[in-house]
């Protein structure tokens, strides 16, 4: 749950703000170093340099649902806390992992409904 | 119907008399772990005696619970791993599970209701184990039987205990407080009170009479305070239900008995992640 899974993608599948899992290099030389997070330059600069794939890190949870879905389950979730102190630090910690892992179970059903 | 005064009470005891005794195999296993001349075999065979027990002892033994690498095959490995006491009070669990397994209400489905339970239990578990102590199936199993109350209610009144449920989704409030206004008395005493009947120990009934109000309970403070914040923790995540709509307010001085550092809440909720369904498999059997 929530592990930072790797996943390697060629050259052409690149887009901006893909984050590197390892440094891009090409015989030896570092390019870009690993947690750089890409920008349309750098793309340019790696196809110019002959870089053919990259390890990208496996997008966090949050960035890959729609905004309007995280929002209804927030929505969803402050309903069933109305009798809870959201102040609270503990409270609101909860509130966190609670959120998440609803993120988390709408996307594996995402996937599952995809395959 | 506006309630005699000393009826609730009443039919609260009433409730609690029509709830069979504990199963003999349980019974057996009970005396035996209390018998100091008794050695692992004779365990071995009380256990032995009751074939779903067995087999969900030693399930039990190979879940991630115990994380254990090597396979455990026989019921006397288990026992080594797992100790006498540890074993009994995990019989007593798998006891109560079965006892209700014909249960039928509405607004009630078994496996979900097990599940919350097997979550509490879980967690309860964790934040004893996270505080270094050693003994914590005890923890485990005031944690699984800490809402007995509703299925003894859902066994004697199935269609009063639905519309204390529908009722408490409405107004967005705790079972607990409709079923006080209702009838006099709520699930944790009357939970509580068949426990007393079942002659369990003590820091049981004490856990399971003040889950939703800790700040009631004198000897077993802490252990309450863990099921009260498992409770709170596990209705929201979302792991099965017991019939609560809303996540139960949270007593801060209960939080603080469990002595636990919020950074560590994340660790145990993953540990839940890992757990809840292959327990609720072997308590409650797969689906």
């Amino acid at each position: 749950m929530g592990c930072a899974m790797n996943r390697i993608v060629a050259f052409s599948m690149l887009q901006p703000g893909m984050v590197l899992a390892e440094a891009a290099s090409i015989d030896g030389q570092v390019l870009l170093a690993a947690g750089t997070t890409l920008t349309s330059a750098h793309i340019a600069m790696l196809g110019k340099r002959g870089v053919r794939s990259l390890a990208v890190r496996q997008q966090p949870a949050t960035a890959t649902l729609p905004a309007r879905v995280i929002l209804e389950l927030d929505k969803q979730l402050r309903a069933k806390f109305v009798r809870a102190d959201l102040q609270h630090p503990v409270v609101k910690e909860v509130y966190r992992l609670a959120l998440t892992r609803r993120v988390h179970q709408t996307m594996r059903k995402g996937a599952a409904d995809a395959r | 119907m506006p309630a005699e005064p000393g009826q609730p009470v009443q039919n609260l005891a009433l409730m609690a008399q029509q709830i069979p005794a504990l199963p003999l195999t349980y019974q057996r296993v009970s005396q035996v772990v209390a018998d100091p001349h008794a050695t692992a075999v004779h365990i071995a065979e009380a256990v032995a005696a009751d074939q779903g027990l067995a087999m969900r002892i030693l399930q039990l033994a190979n879940s991630a619970m115990y994380g254990q690498v090597a396979r455990i095959d026989t019921l006397t490995q288990a026992l080594s791993l797992i100790g006498n006491r540890q074993l009994r009070d995990l019989a007593l669990g798998m006891a109560v599970v079965d006892l209700f397994k014909d249960v039928r209400a509405p607004e009630i489905d078994l496996r979900s209701f097990w599940e919350h339970s097997i979550a509490v239990a879980s967690s309860a578990r964790l934040i004893a184990a996270a505080r270094g102590e050693r003994e914590t199936e005890r923890n485990f199993v005031a944690g699984l039987l800490h809402d007995v109350g509703i299925m003894i209610s859902a066994q004697a009144q199935p269609d009063r205990l639905a519309q204390q449920l529908r009722r408490a989704r409405e107004e967005s409030s705790l079972v607990a407080f409709v079923e006080r206004a209702d009838q006099g008395f709520d699930h944790a005493e009357l939970g509580a009170a068949v426990l007393e009947r079942w002659r369990l120990p003590q820091v049981m009934i004490e856990v399971v009479a003040g889950h939703h109000r800790p700040m009631l309970t004198a000897t077993y403070a802490r252990e309450c305070a863990d099921v009260h914040f498992s409770d709170l923790l596990v209705d929201a995540l979302g792991y099965g239900s017991a019939g609560e709509a809303i996540v139960p307010p949270l007593d801060t001085h209960a939080w603080d008995l469990c002595g636990l550092p919020v950074g560590q809440l994340a660790r145990i909720a993953d540990a839940l992640e890992h757990q809840v369904v292959e327990l609720t498999d072997i308590f409650v059997g797969a689906r």
